[in-house]
C-alpha cells in the first residue's frame, strides 16, 4: 500500500461524494467509500501486514483520507438537503388567495326546532318544562293512567319491556311524566314534557318504533274544558297561523274524560280546506288525579299530547317520517 | 267496524245522506274513516234500469251455437228480445235483467242495445257475479218465481249498499254491533229506534236439552256466563242472498246458513256465538275448563296448536273443541253432514282471551270483542235472535227447556242505575248546560235502554 494508492482512493471517493446529485446517490457513495467493503477499509485492515516502521505513516495517511471523505460527505449532505428543501418549497408554494376549506356548521334538527318553538309558546303561558325517565315502571305508564292490568294497551306486542321484566319498559307515551309531576308537586301545576317514546311499530312512512311527543298537564282549582279549548286555540294560532280555528272532536283515552281529538283548520297545497288532527286532549280523569295524590273534589285538570314528528311533517310538508331519522345531510341542511 | 246502511235502517232511519250521517257520527266520537259504495251504482235513478224479468222463450241463435235468443217479459209492453250466452238459460225462468242505460258495477259506460251476430239484444240477463252478489259467473242468476216481471230488482235483491267504515274506540265495545250503532245514531239524530225482537222461537224439537247434551263449567272465574241450546234436524246449506250480501258488506265471508247466522248475530249484537256439530262432541258433553299443558288442538285453519294451562278451552268429554272466544277446532265444526247443532253464547274473561289470541297469533272477530270485556247480559239476547233465525233459515226445531243450560257465575245485574256527576258535567264543558239540555240527552239514553227491554229508574 503506497501513499499514491491512498491518494487515489481518496480522490475517487471525494469525486463521487461531490458529484452525488441526490441524498440517495450520496448514501450510495458513503457505502462504497467508507463501508466495510470499501478500498479504504481494506487499506486500514492491511496496515497490520506492513513492516512496523511503515505502519504509523500509512495509518496516519489512511485516517486523514477517511476524515477528508467524511467532511466532504457532511458538506455535500448539507448542500443536497438545502437543495431539496428549496425544491420542496418551490413545489409547495401556497396560494393565499384561494378560498379556505369550508368548516361545516351544525344546525338544529327540524324536530328540535319545532320542539323549541312549542316550548316557547307554553313557557309564555307560564308553563314549566318537566322531564322523566325513558325507562319507566308499568305503574307510571299504565296503572296510574287508568289502564289496569289486562287492558289491551298493555300488550307486549305494542310495548318494549326490559328483558325478563314485566314491570320495566320503555315508556310508550310522555303521559308518564304527568304522573311523576303529580306525585312530586302540588297544584297549581302547569307543565309540558317533551321527550322520546317507544312502541313496537314497524317502520313505515308514518310509523317509527321511536318518536317524540310533547305532553301537557294543567291541574288547578276550577279548570274546565273552556280552559283546555282556549289553550289549544292559542297554541294552534301561535304555531301555525293567527287565522286558524280549532275544533274538538270526541274521542277516547283511558286517562282523560271527556277526551277529544284536537283539529286545526288547514288548507293544503291544492287549496282544499279541511281539518287536520294535531293531537289528543281531555279533562284529566278523576281516577288519574287520585292516583297522582290529588283530590279530584277540589282540583280539576286538563292534559294534552302532541306528536312532535307529526307536527314537523305537517309544518314542513315532509311526507315520510323516516326522513327525520336517516340523518341525510342533504335533507337536514334544508332546515338549517 | 263496517256498518251497511241498509242494515242500520232496519233499526233506525235517520233519513240523512251518508255524508251527513258520517259527519254527525264523527262529531260525537264515532269516527267515520271511509264511506264505501258497493254493488250497482245507486245514483241518477240507475237502480230503475234493473228489473225482474221472465223468460217467455229461449230459442237457438241462428248464427251462433252458444248464444240464445230470449224473449223476456218485463211486465209492461211487449216482451223484449235479449241475446244470452249463459248455458243455463231456459224458458219459464225468472231472471235479473239490466235494461239499456243501466250502469253495471265496475262499468265505465252504460249498457246499450246491441246487435249480436245479427240479432237485436235489448238488454242483458245477469249472473250473480255481474251484480257483485256472488262469485258464480258460470250462468245467469235464477230468481224466486214469486217476483212479478217488471218489479224493480232492488226490491228483490240487495243490489246496492253503502257502508260506513267506523273507528270504534276501545271504551265502546257496544258499538261493535249494528244494534249498538243504531242506538248511537238514535242518540245523535233523534230518529226513532225500533226495538229488537228478542223473543224465542217455539221449541218443537224432540226431547229435552238434557237428553241431547251435558254441560259443565269448571272454571267460572274465566267464564262468567255460559249458555247453550240445541237444535235438531238442521239442514245445512247456503244462506239466502240478502244474508250473504250483508255479511260480505260488513266484511265477512258467507260460509253456510248455520255459520252465517252466528256471524250475522255477532255483527248485529256484538256478542260472538259458536255453533258445534253436537254429534261430533264426544259424550255429547261440553266442558268449560282450563287447558292442560301442551294439549293439542287442530284449529279451523288446519294448524295444530299447543295450549297452555292458563288458556280456557271449550272441550268435549275428551279434548278441546274451541279456544274459548278465539277460534274453533276442525273436528267439531258445523259442516254439510251436520244435523244436530249445539249453539253457544257465553262471556269469557277479556284479558285471558286477549293473552290467548296473542300467544297463539290468532286475532279474530270474536277475540277482538271478548278482549274488550262484554257484559254477561248479552248472551241471552243474541241466543234468542240466533235461534229464531236458525229455525227460519235452517229448518231447525229448537229443543225444549231452553233455560236448562245457562251457567251464570256472577250476581245478575238486572236493572241498571247510572248516576250522573252533575258537577263534572257542568264544569267540563266550561259553560252551564240547561236542565232541558241535560234531560234531552238523558232521554235519548233512556229511550235506548227501554227499547232493549231494561227499565231504567230515576
Amino acid at each position: 500500500m503506497s501513499d499514491q494508492d491512498l491518494a487515489g482512493i481518496a480522490a475517487r471517493a471525494l469525486a463521487d461524494v461531490r458529484g452525488a446529485a441526490s441524498l440517495a446517490d450520496l448514501e450510495r457513495a458513503r457505502v462504497a467509500h467508507l463501508g466495510r467493503r470499501s478500498p479504504l477499509a481494506a487499506a486500514l485492515a492491511g496496515i497490520g501486514g506492513l513492516p512496523p516502521e511503515r505502519r504509523g505513516e500509512v495509518g496516519k495517511a489512511a485516517n486523514a483520507a477517511r476524515r477528508e471523505i467524511e467532511a466532504a460527505l457532511a458538506a455535500r449532505q448539507e448542500e443536497l438537503e438545502a437543495e431539496e428543501l428549496g425544491a420542496a418549497l418551490e413545489r409547495d408554494v401556497t396560494d393565499v388567495t384561494l378560498p379556505g376549506d369550508p368548516y361545516p356548521l351544525g344546525a338544529l334538527h327540524p324536530i328540535t326546532q319545532i320542539r323549541q318553538e312549542m316550548e316557547e309558546i307554553f313557557l309564555g303561558l307560564g308553563y314549566r318544562i318537566a322531564d322523566g325517565p325513558e325507562v319507566e315502571t308499568d305503574w307510571h305508564t299504565f296503572t296510574a293512567l287508568n289502564t289496569p292490568e289486562g287492558h289491551p294497551a298493555r300488550s307486549p306486542s305494542d310495548t318494549f319491556f326490559l328483558e325478563g321484566r314485566t314491570d320495566r319498559l320503555l315508556r310508550t307515551q310522555t303521559s308518564t311524566v304527568q304522573v311523576r309531576v303529580m306525585e312530586t308537586s302540588a297544584p297549581p301545576i302547569y307543565v309540558i314534557a317533551p321527550g322520546f317514546v317507544y312502541r313496537r311499530d314497524d317502520v313505515d312512512a308514518t310509523h317509527s318504533p321511536m318518536f317524540q311527543q310533547m305532553e301537557g298537564l294543567a291541574v288547578d282549582e276550577g279548570l274546565t274544558m273552556a280552559h283546555l279549548k282556549g289553550t289549544m286555540l292559542h297554541f294552534a294560532r301561535e304555531l301555525i297561523g293567527a287565522d286558524r280555528e280549532i275544533r274538538l272532536q270526541p274521542h277516547f283515552f283511558p286517562f282523560t274524560e271527556p277526551s277529544v281529538d284536537v283539529q286545526v283548520s288547514w288548507t293544503d297545497r291544492h287549496g282544499r280546506e279541511g281539518w287536520l288532527e294535531l293531537g289528543g286532549a281531555g279533562m284529566v280523569d278523576p281516577a288519574v288525579l287520585r292516583f297522582g295524590g290529588i283530590d279530584p273534589e277540589r282540583h280539576t285538570g286538563f292534559a294534552f299530547g302532541w306528536g312532535l314528528d307529526r307536527m314537523a311533517m305537517v309544518r314542513y310538508g315532509v311526507p315520510d317520517l323516516r326522513l327525520f331519522y336517516e340523518n341525510d345531510l342533504r335533507f337536514l341542511e334544508q332546515f338549517a | 267496524m263496517r256498518l251497511p246502511l241498509s242494515w242500520l235502517r232496519e233499526h233506525v232511519d235517520p233519513g240523512l245522506p251518508p255524508e251527513e250521517l258520517a259527519e254527525r257520527l264523527s262529531a260525537t266520537g264515532t269516527l267515520v274513516e271511509a264511506i264505501h259504495h258497493l254493488g250497482v251504482p245507486a245514483t241518477n235513478g240507475n237502480l230503475d234500469a234493473f228489473r225482474v224479468g221472465r223468460v217467455v222463450a229461449a230459442e237457438p241463435h241462428p248464427n251462433a251455437d252458444r248464444l240464445r235468443l230470449c224473449r223476456v217479459d218485463l211486465g209492461a209492453g211487449e216482451p223484449r228480445q235479449i241475446v244470452c250466452g249463459a248455458p243455463n238459460v231456459a224458458a219459464g225462468q225468472t231472471v235479473a235483467v239490466a235494461l239499456p242505460g243501466a250502469v253495471l258495477p265496475g262499468a265505465d259506460a252504460p249498457l246499450r242495445a246491441a246487435r249480436l251476430r245479427g240479432a237485436e239484444s235489448d238488454g242483458m240477463i245477469l249472473s250473480a257475479a255481474e251484480l257483485r252478489l256472488g262469485e258464480d259467473a258460470g250462468g245467469i242468476m235464477v230468481l224466486d218465481e214469486a217476483a212479478a216481471p217488471g218489479t224493480p230488482l232492488a226490491e228483490v235483491l240487495p243490489l246496492s249498499e253503502t257502508v260506513l267504515e267506523l273507528e270504534i274506540t276501545s271504551n265502546r265495545p257496544d258499538c261493535l254491533g249494528v244494534w249498538g250503532l243504531a242506538r248511537e245514531v238514535h242518540a245523535v239524530t233523534g230518529a226513532p229506534l225500533r226495538p229488537l225482537d228478542e223473543s224465542d222461537p217455539p221449541a218443537l224439537g224432540d226431547g229435552d236439552v238434557s237428553d241431547h247434551a251435558a254441560l259443565e263449567v269448571r272454571d267460572p272465574d274465566l267464564c262468567p256466563r255460559y249458555m247453550a241450546r240445541v237444535l235438531t234436524d238442521v239442514r245445512v246449506g247456503p244462506s239466502p242472498a240478502w244474508l250473504r250480501a250483508r255479511l260480505e258488506a260488513a266484511g265477512m265471508r258467507a260460509i253456510s246458513n248455520v255459520v252465517d247466522v252466528t256471524n250475522y248475530v255477532m255483527l248485529l249484537t256484538g256478542q260472538p256465538l259458536h255453533a258445534f256439530d253436537l254429534d261430533r262432541l264426544a259424550g255429547g258433553r261440553v266442558v268449560v275448563r282450563r287447558a292442560r299443558e301442551g294439549e293439542p288442538i287442530v284449529t279451523l285453519d288446519g294448524v295444530e296448536r299447543r295450549l297452555e294451562p292458563w288458556m280456557l278451552a271449550i272441550c268435549d268429554a275428551e279434548r278441546p273443541a274451541v279456544i274459548a272466544g278465539v277460534f274453533g277446532a276442525e273436528f267439531a265444526e258445523v259442516g254439510e253432514g251436520t244435523t244436530r247443532v249445539l249453539l253457544e253464547a257465553a262471556t269469557f274473561d277479556g284479558p285471558t282471551t286477549l293473552d290467548a289470541s296473542l300467544a297463539l297469533g290468532l286475532r279474530t272477530e270474536s277475540s277482538g270483542r271478548f278482549e274488550k270485556g262484554l257484559p254477561p247480559e248479552l248472551p241471552p239476547r243474541a241466543m234468542s235472535i240466533a235461534c229464531r233465525m236458525l229455525v227460519e233459515l235452517a229448518g231447525a226445531p229448537l229443543v225444549r227447556d231452553v233455560r236448562a243450560f245457562d251457567r251464570y257465575a256472577g250476581e245478575q245485574v238486572g236493572e241498571g242505575r247510572v248516576s250522573l256527576a252533575l258537577r263534572l258535567t257542568l264544569a267540563d264543558p266550561g259553560r252551564t248546560l240547561t236542565d232541558e239540555e241535560i234531560e234531552t240527552a238523558v232521554d235519548a239514553v233512556r229511550a235506548a235502554l227501554e227499547a232493549r227491554g231494561a227499565r231504567p229508574r230515576g
